[in-house]
């Protein structure tokens, strides 16, 4: 089941893998649309890590068909206990699984860096389990600025996922050239 | 924890601004009229988002239907009025 | 020995237990220990906790370790292993170690203040009357004669000294200090320390007196109090206890809500309170009288209640009655949201209905108000994170309370009760003030509990539980805009618990009381009459005349009181001239008996505009009334282009004094660069720099706030650009 992103990235996930997708905020609105697509087919799962599924896109992109709205499943993490929680809950499936926004929770601040480190490779082991079964695409958002330093909790993801994708923003068409 | 959805007063908003460029190839006046379409449609922003329908902005040109409407029948009350009192 | 008094302080001590403080009945103040063991639980799997109970039997302290069985408010009665030990002071310093070694384990009860877990044992607040019986300082049995929703509490004979420095320390370094003690006032000169200090320490010796009540004391005062008294070596009996130093805890900033908080430092005592005037939460709402009502519903020690937020509170309501009913209090909050359909989310995520008003002025209003609706609603229709659901159908539940109903229950019932002998009560009672002031501590963490139903920090928090309240005072508005229309009422304005109506005729009291009776019984929730307005005007946007605008409008009441929401008067950061200004205008306009009165009283109205003009024009104001005060939204480097108050803060950051996000400035307008004058700068500023130009523009724009709605400007020309109407059949009709 191919995911669209970006005018000219198809993600195919392949069993028994996950893969990881770095998304850039151009891109989010169409992923969302994307899932609508998906959903036409296969019901769908969605854990929404950074408060960011906008159902009236995904509507949109289905023209406000209930039946379609109502095969796709959210569950909003607004802690990284809950996600992980959420995670470890979840039984085997075989219907696809996309994380949104998958690190936001684990960026808060006002816990030490080295639990919230503990709690993310914690999910690790259940994203292997659930991709036995099930497409499983974990997105994050990608950092705004490129740090020379390496973002520790994207290398762990990184690491443990069997690819990691990376949609840019297709180039803007030339300026036509102008008669004055 | 968070509202997770655009209000009903973000989706008008983001619906105005998709009919950006058809706004900008209309004459002025028409531009005008076009705005006080959303005007209309702004009337009604809290039964927009009770209704909470799939298309919302299905919900949004009713509204600006049934403000149009009762412009109708008040100027059509007028008229009678109006009618009505000429010898 | 048998003592009877208020309970007074709470606090673990190092070696065994609790230390209470006692205000007795004899007028002395006792001292006490009482041994309270205190447990934490663990869940997980078996062999983790086997392993967890190896590690705790080698632990150097004793800690007394069973297996048992407690309920999960989500998942029920679960197997834990209890770990109880003798000391209090010691519990956060095991946890820790405990939750490094088994980071992977779920605990519950771990981080719970001693105060409320003694509350929790005892029945006991801060300020309960209370009976002990002691064998020399140990307790060996204590009995609360008290209950924390006693309208009116015996008071306790608390013995207040306050400290007043003679001037704001953040402006200016104050050189005296004014004791007050009764009717005993002194004045001692901050230089030399040493007399200070002497003096000081002989005042705490002679009055002893339970609190300090400072200004400034916990920004400036205690902690150079504190300096000096080491620097000097001349100890101050700050505390009652000796045992113990002042607690001075740092200043932090952290993010609540989406902005950014600031918690200046902090200097508690033991033994004594330290209330802090300038830094208590609400303080000029309800004052120490509402300190302690927020401390007695509570639970919590009253110098920690005061500085902390209702939310806070809140939670260490729900705290009390989990450990009183065997529900285990999470650590973590872990329990994420079951799964909703996309349609589902889009129906449950809303807030509160808010229908846009009808602009424009309208005479014979009645304004209703569902009373503290979403408590009421989480009371009433039992709204917990372990009640399941049956559906939007405004039905009361059939189930046992659950735990947040049970937790708000006494206290909405309290908070009516006040309001209802308030509404009796004559004027110059002297009960009235308290009353007030422990009602309004009981609004405010009321008006939290919802907001905090749906932090995700919130131990018993829980999304759907939050969606369910909006979901049925939604359903609520509704039915009340239902039962109004069919006694023939025309709905102006609806938002989220309050409804303004009006019908052709002057509001009768028999119709007034039979809309009231039946919005009651549609709904199921209580409803009262917020007043009947003479004329109210509800405000249009101020970019756009024809988009109407949520909860702004004013207007005059019945009995000549006026209501205000949503404009310049209301606003925290406006310039006081704004605000008096428009005050001014509604002042006059509120003689009006009905809107065709208005234009007798025009004239008056242009004449205090103009006062107040020229008073601008000819700088006749007084400095105050010029100041502007705004939050700084972040640190101040972090400012790309920097707004009004960042420039004024950052003039004050050039002289030292830091300021950090979430603290507010307060500036004057200058003309030129920066544009700004910090308030709070040692120079004075010079009047001739004050940017007149943008005062009046200002000034003008909150004057026309309010006179644009009442006498509208000349009717808009035709937009449509019609051309005029054809002869029919003469040409084919345009469609536009």
């Amino acid at each position: 089941m191919p995911y669209s992103v970006g005018m000219d990235t198809l993600i195919e996930p392949s069993p028994a893998q996950w893969h990881l997708l770095v998304l850039p905020r151009a891109l989010r609105n169409r992923f969302l649309s994307g899932l609508g697509v998906i959903a036409k087919k296969k019901p769908l799962l969605v854990l929404d890590g950074g408060n960011q599924f906008n159902a009236y896109l995904v509507s949109r992109s289905v023209r406000g068909r209930a039946d379609i709205l109502n095969r796709i499943r959210v569950s909003r993490a607004f802690t990284c206990y809950q996600m992980v929680a959420l995670l470890h809950s979840l039984p085997q499936t075989t219907n696809p699984i996309v994380c949104l926004d998958f690190l936001a929770t684990f960026l808060h601040e006002s816990l030490p860096v080295h639990e919230r480190q503990r709690l993310l490779e914690s999910c690790l082991p259940h994203f292997a389990r659930l991709s036995q079964s099930a497409e499983l695409i974990v997105a994050i958002s990608a950092p705004k600025v490129t740090l020379p330093e390496t973002n520790p909790f994207l290398d762990i993801l990184q690491n443990a996922a069997a690819h990691t994708w990376r949609p840019e923003m297709p180039a803007p068409a030339p300026e036509p050239p102008r008669l004055f | 924890m968070g509202r997770t959805l655009p209000t009903a007063t973000d989706l008008l908003l983001q619906e105005q601004e998709s009919f950006a460029r058809f706004r900008r190839a209309l004459r002025r006046s028409d531009q005008l009229a076009l705005d006080d379409l959303f005007v209309s449609a702004r009337q009604h922003l809290a039964a927009t988002q009770y209704a909470a329908h799939a298309l919302p902005f299905e919900v949004m040109l009713l509204s600006m239907l049934l403000e149009e409407h009762k412009l109708v029948i008040r100027l059509q009350r007028q008229l009678e009025e109006m009618t009505r009192r000429l010898p | 020995m048998n003592t009877s008094g208020w309970l007074f302080d709470i606090y673990p001590n190092r070696l065994n237990g609790l230390t209470l403080w006692l205000i007795g009945d004899d007028g002395q103040r006792h001292c006490f220990q009482h041994k309270f063991p205190v447990s934490f639980y663990a869940a997980g799997p078996t062999h983790r906790l086997r392993a967890l109970w190896k590690y705790l039997s080698e632990y150097p302290q004793p800690v007394k370790l069973s297996r048992t069985e407690r309920r999960d408010i989500y998942t029920g009665l679960i197997p834990v292993l209890a770990c109880e030990i003798p000391n209090p002071a010691a519990l956060h310093a095991l946890f820790q170690q405990v939750s490094q070694a088994f980071p992977d384990l779920t605990y519950y009860d771990a981080d719970i203040h001693p105060a409320l877990r003694y509350a929790a044992a005892t029945n006991l607040f801060p300020l309960a009357r209370c009976q002990v019986e002691t064998l020399g300082s140990q307790v060996q049995t204590i009995q609360t004669l008290d209950t924390r929703w006693e309208l009116n509490p015996q008071p306790a004979p608390l013995r207040t000294l306050t400290l007043e420095p003679d001037q704001d320390p953040a402006c200016r370094t104050p050189t005296s200090i004014r004791f007050q003690y009764e009717r005993c006032a002194y004045t001692l000169t901050l230089q030399p320390a040493r007399a200070l200090l002497i003096n000081l320490r002989s005042i705490l010796d002679r009055f002893d007196p339970d609190l300090l009540l400072t200004s400034h004391g916990d920004s400036w005062l205690i902690p150079w109090l504190a300096e000096k008294s080491r620097e000097l070596n001349l100890p101050l009996p700050l505390n009652r206890d000796p045992a113990y130093e002042v607690i001075t805890h740092k200043e932090h900033t952290y993010f609540s809500y989406g902005h950014i908080v600031y918690r200046s430092q902090q200097s508690q005592f033991f033994g004594r309170w330290h209330l802090d005037k300038h830094n208590a939460m609400l303080w000029s709402d309800y004052g120490l009288e509402g300190a302690l009502e927020m401390a007695r519903v509570t639970c919590l020690p009253v110098q920690e209640v005061a500085r902390l937020s209702p939310g806070t509170g809140i939670s260490a309501m729900q705290f009390v009655t989990a450990l009183q009913t065997g529900v285990l209090i999470p650590w973590r909050k872990a329990e994420p949201e079951k799964p909703k359909t996309a349609l589902e989310l889009i129906r449950a995520d809303m807030g509160g209905m808010v229908y846009q008003p009808t602009i424009g002025l309208h005479e014979n209003v009645i304004g209703i108000d569902f009373v503290s609706m979403y408590p009421g609603i989480m009371v009433h229709f039992n709204i917990s994170p372990e009640v399941p659901r049956s559906g939007a159908a405004l039905e009361p539940s059939t189930l046992q309370p659950g735990l947040v109903p049970q937790t708000l229950a006494p206290l909405l019932q309290k908070r009516i009760a006040y309001k209802s002998a308030l509404f009796d009560m004559p004027r110059w009672h002297t009960l009235r003030e308290k009353y007030k002031a422990r009602s309004s501590a009981e609004k405010w963490l009321l008006v939290t509990c919802f907001g905090y139903l749906g932090y995700k920090n919130a131990r018993f928090g829980r999304i759907e539980s939050h969606e369910a309240v909006t979901a049925y005072g939604r359903e609520a508005l509704l039915r009340a805009k239902e039962a109004a229309e069919e006694l023939g009422y025309e709905i102006l304005h609806m938002y989220v618990d309050g409804l303004w109506l009006k019908k052709a005729a002057k509001p009768q009291p028999e119709a007034v009381r039979r809309l009231l009776e039946k919005v009651a019984d549609r709904t199921g929730l209580p409803i009262a009459l917020d007043g009947i307005y003479r004329w109210v005007a509800f405000l249009p946007s101020q970019l756009n005349q024809r988009v109407p605008v949520p909860n702004r409008y004013f207007g005059v009441f019945q009995d000549g009181s006026i209501k205000v929401r949503g404009i310049e008067c209301r606003r925290r950061d406006t310039a006081p001239l704004l605000s008096k200004t428009q005050t001014g205008i509604l002042q006059i306009l509120a003689k009006a008996p009905d809107a065709a009165a208005f234009g007798t009283l025009l004239p008056e109205v242009q004449r205090f505009i103009s006062t107040q003009q020229r008073a601008l024009r000819e700088g006749r104001l007084p400095l105050e009334d010029l100041i502007l005060r705004q939050r700084l939204s972040r640190e101040l480097d972090a400012y790309r282009t920097p707004s009004p108050a960042a420039r004024a803060a950052q003039q004050l950051a050039a002289l030292g004094k830091s300021m950090r996000a979430g603290q507010s400035v307060r500036f004057i307008l200058t003309r030129g660069q920066p544009g700004v004058h910090a308030w709070d700068l040692p120079t004075q500023i010079d009047p001739k720099t004050i940017d007149i130009q943008r005062y009046q523009t200002l000034l003008q724009r909150a004057i026309d706030t309010l006179l644009n709605t009442l006498a509208p400007t000349a009717p808009q020309p035709n937009i449509f650009d019609l051309p005029p109407c054809p002869e029919p059949h003469q040409q084919p009709l345009k469609i536009y």
